[in-house]
């Protein structure tokens, strides 16, 4: 039974509670998704609460009264993002139910508990219910009722956390971005997890514990993504067929983990969130009682949705005026009424501003009337959320690009090489002749590009693609690469943001810089110039002349790699081919390297019919 | 006339020699590695940082500039009698430092305080600031010291290679960058820092990338007619490729002042071990 709060107790309840919450951080950064998806919300709580924690412990003066004064100073002083702020907030009321007092019972403890939620809910300007807030409020209602009755603090903090919990449990309803996502509200589970730490104490279990996987938004909306395509791309026809994939995929993931060793079994995290989010979007479908593919799709969808919210405001405008007597205040203000994250900083003389808004023109023009504006700056924002920016492309729907590049390859190592660089369209193949100028034609038609960049990646080739160009409506480029390495050397200098032009010259220009040899069988005796050749015998190729000969394609290789390494040169690369073996091509890798130090030396499969090596050197 | 005092994150990675010499305050920005807040510059320094971050798992974070300490550090030159001019990284890049700034000058109110906007991150921040606190030095007036910063602010940029794109994707800011990722070839992507991230090419080898900057800053000095040069090349562990960088600078644009330093801890947050880069003021 505890019947009473003082100063020393204070203490150790708030750093239970720090601890506890620093141990759930990346639980509830997990959890984050409103009101911008960017996952810190438990990391911006935690370490508010750490410093107004370590402010505490250092004051000398132990009463109630000035330690929870100070836990509500430093904690504003130290207070990080939205929900910092209204944590500090909510202290910052606590210390005012508790202000003057040494030692308090249960109902004046319950009392500044309710203070606390009402300050938390004064500092915000638009409160939002579903969140910190009403978890706060409902609580600390719930506290003061129990109080009336009831004197043992500790029963009463268990009956605030599990009102709290139940509160916290209720927040998607309340907003619905938390449902689409399926989450509760990070801020609120913050907060619960504050009490709980204090509760945890009083009950004498751990403040820490090790975190089990977590199931986190991103890799369940990661799922639905995947469900979503399935259901688009008309793999998926019904709802039977979406729980199918969910079990398969859960009954795989479960036998692999059953076949894992024990000591890997701890670090198998990434197939337990397999299982895990499976699961939890297989229970949202049976939970929610989705009846139908078309239920699922747009629960899908609107999961997908809450990373990819539409911006209210497009443009991230930033400008400088430079005035008399500027009120930053003022022009902040001003500036508020035409969209959102209006910051104005500065001195009267010289107000930095910045806005997102849909009028950019407006708000210079309002601008221009207090003062010259200079370095005008008008971002079209992205969209993109980057938390999930990799794991983003999946469900990225087709549009039509500014730019986009066709270029020829002869083997399935240097066309997955050609793609990763930025082409969109591979033409030819091992097996495939050389494209015809009607083959050119149709991937510059059939591309979703307003603009072309042809790389032909081959001499024989370019005339076909001039000729292409000729034919084809759309603005083409050739750019005359003749081999694989000139075209990926062109690659280097693409910029995909950047107009045709542009990279038209930076593109031709990389072209020179680069040296292609390649070492291949002779098909045939020849002879050129003193060398004579017999048919099967390995020819290094350098700028199409013959240059060295041998038995092995290794040695081979060797020696025209000598033929063609100058000074200035610090790149030899090599692409082995079809005919040439992996484990080969490793030995010939550490056999450059060891011949030249200084080089950076870096082998790829580029699975080429013909050469067993393609070898360029820049 | 009023005396001024210069404050700043450490993100600016200034080395302290410079720091004493000019009087400069850094504040220290909080990093997070795990579970582990640390003070920039004063519980880690950039080595013993780098094996941390090599053995960790996670990565690394940066915090908000706490704005009890920026409130401090103006109160302190307050009582030394100067005015604060407080030299911020790029607001483009982090508006949360600029916010810290402006929240901690509203808390101390009665000293007079002038928030800057550098528009650059590390290096390029330092060559800002220093052309300022040398225009302080000299004895300049608050509005000529503010015209100097503003002219350095238009003349500085920063050229940065990075092995690992990850450090700045984790960061959240890679803006148009992306479009380097994802390369089945050993590629090492430049990026260009003022306001926004850029891409400015790749190279396949720390030559290749050496020599893409280089072009760049020739093609820059040229289309502003530059005069001359000051910079400051930085590298987080790669002390190799920044030195085939310094000496390539030396020798084609004989610059006035020339330093290679490590980069600092907040500044390795962002670029990842082994990258490196330079700043560069034109004149």
């Amino acid at each position: 039974m505890i019947k009473h709060c003082n100063g020393r107790r204070l203490i150790k309840a708030l750093s239970a509670s720090n601890d506890w919450l620093a141990s759930k951080m990346e639980v509830v950064n997990n959890l984050n998704v409103f009101p911008v998806p960017d996952g810190d919300t438990g990391f911006n709580m935690s370490l508010t609460l750490k410093a107004a924690v370590e402010a505490m412990k250092e004051l000398k003066d132990r009463d109630l009264s000035s330690i929870a004064k100070e836990v509500g100073t430093s904690s504003v002083m130290a207070s990080r993002g939205c929900s910092g702020v209204i944590l500090s907030q909510f202290l910052v009321g606590l210390a005012k139910g508790l202000e003057g007092k040494k030692r308090v019972e249960a109902k004046e403890l319950a009392q500044a508990f309710f203070k606390g939620a009402e300050a938390a809910y004064g500092g915000v300007r638009e409160p939002v219910e579903g969140t910190m807030l009403t978890v706060a409020k409902e609580s600390a209602r719930r506290a003061l009722e129990i109080a009336k009755e009831e004197s043992d603090i500790a029963k009463i903090l268990r009956e605030t956390h599990k009102e709290a919990q139940e509160v916290l449990e209720k927040t998607p309803e309340m907003l619905p971005v938390l449902k689409d996502a399926g989450v509760v509200d990070a801020g609120g589970a913050g907060f619960v997890y504050i009490l709980e730490g204090v509760l945890r104490l009083i009950e004498g279990k751990p403040l820490e514990e090790i975190s089990k996987v977590e199931v986190t938004v991103a890799k369940t909306i990661n799922t639905w993504r995947s469900i979503l395509v399935g259901i688009r791309g008309g793999e998926l026809k019904d709802i039977k067929e979406v729980e199918t994939i969910a079990a398969k995929t859960i009954q795989a993931a479960k036998e692999k983990l059953s076949r894992l060793p024990l000591q890997k079994l701890k670090n198998a995290t990434g197939i337990r969130r397999v299982v895990g989010t499976w699961e939890k979007v297989l229970g949202i479908i049976q939970k929610r009682g989705l009846l139908d593919i078309k239920a699922v799709r747009s629960t899908a969808q609107r999961a997908v949705d809450t990373w990819e919210r539409e911006l209210k405001y497009k443009y991230c405008t930033e400008f400088l005026i430079k005035g008399k007597d500027l009120v930053l205040k003022e022009i902040e203000n001003e500036l508020a009424r035409h969209g959102d994250c209006a910051i104005v900083v500065g001195s009267s003389e010289l107000a930095k501003c910045h806005i997102h808004t849909n009028e950019p023109d407006k708000v210079k023009a309002y601008a221009a009337t207090l003062g010259e504006v200079d370095k005008v700056k008008i971002d079209d924002m992205d969209k993109q959320h980057q938390t999930l920016l990799m794991e983003k492309e999946v469900g990225e729907a087709v549009k039509v690009k500014e730019l986009g590049i066709v270029a020829v390859s002869t083997g399935e190592g240097l066309s997955k090489i050609l793609k990763s660089m930025g082409v969109d369209e591979i033409l030819g193949g091992p097996k495939k002749l050389k494209p015809s100028v009607e083959d050119i034609s149709k991937a510059i038609e059939k591309m979703e590009a307003k603009n072309v960049i042809l790389l032909p990646n081959d001499g024989d080739i370019i005339p076909a693609a001039e000729k292409a160009k000729e034919l084809s409506k759309k603005r083409v480029e050739v750019i005359p690469a003749k081999s694989i390495p000139q075209g990926l050397a062109a690659l280097m200098d693409y910029n995909p943001e950047g107009s045709i032009e542009e990279n038209k010259e930076s593109m031709s220009q990389a072209l020179g810089r680069i040296k292609t040899g390649q070492v291949a069988k002779a098909a045939r005796i020849a002879k050129y110039k003193e060398l004579k050749i017999r048919k099967g015998e390995v020819i290094g190729l350098y700028h199409k002349e013959i240059k060295v000969k041998g038995r092995k394609p290794q040695r081979v290789a060797l020696d025209l790699i000598k033929e063609m390494v100058a000074e200035g040169d610090s790149i030899v690369t090599l692409y082995y081919g079809k005919g040439a073996r992996k484990r080969k091509a490793n030995k010939l890798l550490n056999q450059v390297k060891e011949k030249y130090p200084n080089l950076e030396v870096q082998l790829y499969f580029g699975g080429q019919p013909h050469y067993y090596y393609i070898i360029s050197v820049e | 006339m009023t005396k001024i005092g210069i404050v700043t994150g450490s993100v600016a990675g200034i080395p302290s020699p410079l720091i004493k010499e000019y009087g400069i305050r850094v504040i220290p920005f909080p990093i997070i590695l795990g579970r582990e807040a640390l003070r920039d510059g004063m519980d880690i320094q950039p080595k013993e940082f780098l094996e941390k971050v090599k053995k960790s798992k996670e990565f690394p974070k940066t915090a908000a500039l706490p704005i009890g300490e920026l409130a401090e550090a103006y109160e302190a030159f307050m009582k030394e009698g100067k005015a604060v001019l407080s030299m911020h990284m790029s607001s483009g890049l982090s508006i949360a430092t600029h916010d810290s700034a402006q929240k901690a000058k509203e808390m101390v109110s009665e000293v007079e305080v002038e928030i800057f906007d550098t528009e650059q991150i590390i290096g390029g921040i330092q060559l800002v600031i220093l052309e300022a606190a040398r225009a302080i030095r000299k004895g300049k007036s608050k509005e000529e010291v503010l015209k100097v910063a503003r002219k350095a602010r238009e003349n500085t940029n920063l050229l940065r290679a990075l092995p690992d794109l990850e450090y700045l994707y984790r960061g959240g800011r890679i803006g148009k960058a992306k479009v380097l990722m994802g390369s089945l070839m050993k590629v090492i992507p430049i990026i260009a820092a003022k306001n926004v991230i850029t891409p400015v090419g790749k190279g396949r080898s720390p030559t290749q990338a050496n020599e893409k900057m280089v072009g760049t800053i020739k093609s820059d000095m040229e289309s502003r007619g530059a005069k001359g040069i000051k910079c400051i090349i930085e590298h987080a562990d790669n002390e190799e490729a920044a030195g085939e960088l310094k000496r390539m600078v030396e020798e084609r644009f004989h610059p006035e002042e020339i330093t290679l330093r490590e980069t600092g801890c907040c500044g390795i947050v962002h670029t990842g071990p082994q990258s490196w880069g330079i700043a560069y003021l034109i004149k």
